[in-house]
């Protein structure tokens, strides 16, 4: 199996009124794993439907590997698709369940038998191919949609929001298995998802979404990063965002903020006199004195305990900070602490 | 207190049951009745009537007339029920809410009414009354019933099946054939069986829409008016029976309906 490259030219989707898909241009490498992030009604599902040929755009194309795909019936297109909900058929035993796209493809009977067992042991199912749909459990019944979808050695593999009716646990158990699967396939993979932390485990690229817009695109640590904008910033995990605005001095340009003037590290987000946002990680901020970067004393309104660290939101003059400090800083509700940053973390978006 | 309120729930309950069931309890009795005529005090058993009823050549025809008219006119219903809730599920076109009630509609229509303009149309275009008149009638009885067992059975879960089966590279016809069918095939069942059950005990269309071939309930019908004998209570306990057996038969299908995950 070899992934194919999906390339997305100026698609929209209207349904009446309503803009679902505004002008999307998106590039996605043959054999990687991309993850389509957005909150619900940003457009992620029409999107994966339409590569899927469910939905006809109302304007653009969809090449796959070079050929335009935009009006191919499911049927005849190099995509399949593993449901939310897994649509597996009730009628049918697991092996028969699997089977369904080869004989549709008229493959032999032997060879539709060994094919089925070699997807079945691909996703950790050996041996259940017998098996009633109805007996297995949450987690199985998504191993059964992913071969079934596989087991045609599809070039690109559609998944709609795949983990998103498992518990937690099992959701991160899944999320390291369509991983594995992934890699060793080779196949293209479009993951659809609202789940910031899934998209970070599983993506070599994320593409987040809003309002049928891209926000962002690129590798995960660089969306997570360096967000190009302030919707990313606040979508892909938390994050603090501070209004500003543009100023020039001696040693070049700087950003004015409630919390003090703010050196730009690279290039400038806009001349001297525009407004723009800052925004800084909760886990970015310190409570130790370490940043290079003072932002002033604060008080420590509410601590929770979280494991890992500790949640705090701390009042400097009128903002309220999220941070999460480290356990070796114990901190106290209503203590006051010297907030300071690392102005490398610092990242400038402009305004909306 | 609580004692002397059970007794009367239980005599309140063994009244309301013996009123709907005596009579068919008495009819049952006496076709096993020693005697020329079905009257107190019973005599017997014998199994005599049974034996008269095979051999009633009238009556036989007439039972052969009512499977294939119940048959003939519940498979109809039942195909004609299944693409008419396919189509508005699946397809949703404009109107549909108005298509959905004209199609139960006839539920509300006296079966006087149906037979009356049926007999009427089939006059104006000149066919003479029949059995195949009669399956018509049957059938525009039990279309409204078959479409509402059978759409009341379509999901948007099962439209999702429909979907992945497409997606997996199969033609309409095979989505079809493949899935459609056999996840709905409890929901036909059961319209098809309680098709079946109205078409084979029903009296006013197959009356007006007969004349020398007729089904089961119009010979008792006529059988009755020459005379009681215990022939007839044999053939109506075997009409009983059959309904019931269909009734019980029906109840399974949807039991298990409900169980389904899908």
């Amino acid at each position: 199996m070899r992934g194919a490259r999906v390339v997305i030219e100026g698609l929209s989707k209207r349904y009446g009124e309503v803009t679902a898909l505004a002008d999307i241009d998106l590039e996605i490498e043959a054999g990687s794993y991309v993850v389509i992030l957005g909150p619900s009604g940003s457009g992620k599902t029409t999107l994966l439907s339409i590569l899927g040929g469910f939905t006809h755009p109302s304007a653009g194309r969809v090449l796959v590997d070079g050929r335009d795909v935009t009006f191919d019936p499911p049927a005849r297109r190099p995509t399949t698709t593993v449901f939310q909900d897994y649509a597996l058929f009730p009628h049918m035993n697991v092996g028969r369940n699997v089977a369904f796209g080869l004989a549709m493809r008229k493959v032999p009977r032997e060879e539709r038998r060994r094919r089925v067992e070699e997807v079945l042991a691909l996703v950790g199912l050996e041996g259940a191919a017998d098996r009633d749909v109805a007996t297995l459990s949450g987690g199985q019944r998504q191993r059964v949609a992913l071969a079934r979808a596989l087991v045609v050695e599809p070039p690109v593999l559609l998944l709609d929001e795949p983990l998103g009716a498992l518990d937690l646990k099992l959701r991160r158990q899944m999320q390291d298995e369509l991983s594995r699967i992934q890699r060793q396939t080779g196949t293209t993979f479009v993951h659809v998802t609202h789940d910031q932390e899934e998209a970070m485990a599983l993506a070599d690229a994320v593409v987040v979404l809003s309002h049928g817009r891209i926000e962002d695109h690129g590798p995960p640590e660089r969306v997570y990063l360096r967000p190009a904008s302030r919707f990313t910033a606040g979508f892909m995990g938390d994050s603090n965002v501070i209004e500003g605005m543009v100023v020039g001095d001696a040693q070049g340009l700087a950003v004015e903020t409630a919390l003090g003037t703010i050196p730009v590290p690279g290039e400038a987000p806009g001349a001297p006199g525009s407004r723009v946002v800052v925004s800084i990680r909760p886990e970015h901020l310190r409570v130790d004195g370490s940043g290079g970067l003072e932002l002033g004393h604060g008080r420590v309104r509410e601590r929770h305990f979280s494991g890992t660290y500790q949640r705090c939101y701390v009042t400097v003059g009128d903002l309220e900070l999220m941070v999460f400090a480290p356990l070796t800083h114990r901190l106290t509700a209503g203590q006051t602490v010297a907030l300071s940053v690392d102005p490398a973390d610092v990242v400038l978006l402009p305004p909306d | 207190m609580r004692r002397l309120g059970s007794v009367v729930a239980y005599t309140y309950l063994a009244l309301v049951y013996g009123f709907i069931f005596l009579p068919v309890v008495a009819l049952m009795l006496f076709s096993f009745h020693d005697g020329l005529v079905p009257v107190p005090p019973f005599r017997g058993p014998t199994l005599h009537w049974y034996a008269e009823l095979l051999r009633d050549e009238r009556m036989m025809d007439a039972l052969r007339n009512s499977v294939w008219v119940g048959l003939t006119s519940s498979a109809l219903a039942t195909a004609l029920g299944f693409l008419a809730a396919y189509g508005l599920a699946r397809y949703r076109p404009a109107g549909a809410a108005l298509v959905r009630g004209v199609l139960i509609a006839p539920i509300a229509v006296s079966y006087l009414v149906i037979a009356l303009g049926l007999s009427i149309g089939a006059n104006e275009l000149g066919v003479g009354r029949s059995l195949t008149l009669v399956v018509v009638g049957h059938v525009v009885i039990n279309l409204p019933l078959a479409f509402a067992v059978i759409s009341s059975q379509m999901s948007p879960a099962q439209e999702r099946l429909e979907k992945a089966a497409r997606d997996l590279g199969a033609s309409e016809l095979r989505v079809l054939a493949l899935v459609t069918v056999p996840v709905l095939l409890p929901g036909l069942l059961a319209a098809f069986a309680l098709s079946f059950t109205l078409s084979w005990d029903e009296f006013v269309i197959a009356f007006l829409l007969t004349r020398f071939d007729v089904t089961l309930p119009v010979e008792i019908w006529s059988s009755i008016r020459t005379g009681l004998d215990p022939e007839t209570n044999a053939v109506g306990t075997l009409v009983f029976l059959l309904s019931m057996g269909l009734l019980a038969a029906t109840l399974t299908v949807f039991s298990r309906l409900r169980r389904r995950v899908v």
